[in-house]
């Protein structure tokens, strides 16, 4: 029994994850299935391999202040990417935005019952904030989501019976477009995409520019995507 | 989808061995301790079975992490830094089973060693140790089976870094968040058959194996 538990362990600590020139990229929830989609052909103009970790991007921010080793992040709340970069010593570099946005309000099935409207925390995510601006006055049953894609998930587990989600979550997710409706882009602070390069590494300016390329956008449009 | 369990298997593993190798003489210790020093130093041992897990994640990442004190070690959002936070909670999970199986050996079998001559050392070797070996397995047991089923602490100082510090219990979260309830599925149902077995195993040693 000894020798098999310390055999056992050996051989896990042998397993070593691969290591084929990784790069680590935090993103905005609401923008990981795209970035999935981009994976491939970034990986190949950039001979990388992106590995991909997603939360609200005040989380995420909150992960880089204290050490994450990200090297790239995409950001879908300027003013924190702006405080980021500005209250850093290091030599972070944000980039311009590639997409715009859009925000939708999605309510699967007709109400039967109380009103309860996921949507991403307002303190961390754009997304939230957003929401927040449209609802404005009104005062409906929330359920505070940590993020967009966590908002997502509650309207989709129908534990929350509507919700204010990023439109490319809605198309990735193929939902019939009877069941959203597109809230007017004038009424919340426009939420716009864009990269904050971490490390000074010419794999990230490589992938930092293919994000802003004109044929990312291109694709990103399947999305619901616009430009920014 | 191999990677996380490949990662939690890891983690578990290297915070039994350090658990063991560091909760046993502490538990040994705690067992002959009396008085208010013990009661204090088993409250602080026992702080993780009450206390939120992201609490404890919470004061670790401000040690740990870029302003902390312990910033130049880069311990936040790696592999040793969940060990680091997995040993500090999983510490009563092998402290307490162990403590018990200690207390549970009469005063007089020690004595009896004394007085044929075994120093402290050997009286813990030759005589403690194997007394207590099913309290030793069940604690071992726990702790592994408490660390694969972490995630307040591994989410607060880990971060959800692929190959490095996503653990299942992570997985199981990115994968729900990413819609992929198949994934989710695999893992929650692996993890759910694995804290059974866990549980039948801590059942066996202590119907099967005869008191001390």
């Amino acid at each position: 029994m000894k020798l098999a538990f310390i055999s056992l362990f050996v051989l896990l600590a042998a397993c070593t994850a691969p290591d084929d020139n990784p790069v680590l990229i935090a993103t905005a929830s609401s923008f990981r299935p795209a970035l999935e989609m981009l994976a491939p052909a970034l990986n190949d103009k950039c001979n990388t391999n992106i590995q991909i970790s997603s939360g609200s991007t005040g989380a995420l921010v909150t992960q880089i202040r204290q050490g994450a080793p990200f090297g790239l992040l995409i950001s879908a709340d300027q003013n924190l990417s702006k405080q980021l970069v500005s209250s850093s010593a290091k030599s972070y570099r944000l980039n311009a935005a590639f997409a715009r946005s859009p925000m939708a309000y999605w309510q699967p099935k007709p109400l039967t019952k109380k009103l309860t409207i996921a949507i991403a925390n307002p303190k961390t995510a754009p997304f939230g904030k957003a929401a927040m601006q449209v609802i404005a006055d009104s005062n409906p049953d929330l359920v505070i989501a940590s993020n967009a894609g966590q908002a997502f998930v509650f309207v989709h587990t129908r534990a929350a019976n509507a919700g204010y989600v990023p439109l490319p979550l809605l198309i990735a997710a193929e939902i019939p477009d009877t069941e959203y409706k597109l809230i007017d882009k004038n009424t919340y602070s426009p939420i716009f995409l864009h990269n904050v390069r971490l490390r000074n590494n010419p794999v990230l300016d490589c992938l930092a520019d293919q994000l802003n390329a004109t044929q990312t956008m291109t694709r990103l449009a399947e999305f619901g995507y616009l430009p920014p | 989808m191999l990677s996380p369990i490949i990662t939690s298997l890891q983690l578990a593993f290297v915070t039994t061995l350090i658990l063991l190798i560091a909760g046993v003489p502490l538990a040994f210790g705690l067992s002959r301790m009396r008085g208010f020093k013990r009661a204090l130093l088993e409250s602080l041992i026992a702080i993780p079975l009450v206390l939120p897990p992201t609490v404890l994640g919470f004061y670790l990442l401000l040690l740990l992490g870029a302003n902390g004190p312990f910033a130049p070690l880069n311990l936040v959002f790696s592999f040793p830094g969940l060990v680091i936070g997995s040993v500090l909670f999983s510490l009563p999970f092998m402290i307490r089973p162990v403590q018990t199986a200690f207390e549970a050996i009469p005063d007089s079998l020690f004595e009896a060693g004394a007085s044929m001559g075994a120093g402290s050392w050997q009286r813990f070797y030759l005589l403690a140790l194997p007394l207590a070996r099913n309290g030793i397995w069940s604690g071992m047991i726990l702790s592994f089976a408490h660390t694969i089923g972490e995630f307040g602490v591994v989410l607060m100082i880990g971060g959800n870094i692929p190959d490095k510090t996503r653990v299942v219990s992570i997985a199981i979260f990115d994968a729900v968040e990413r819609l992929d309830y198949t994934e989710a599925h695999i893992l929650s149902a692996s993890l759910v058959v694995f804290s059974f077995i866990a549980m039948v195993l801590v059942s066996w040693v202590f119907r099967d194996r005869k008191p001390a």
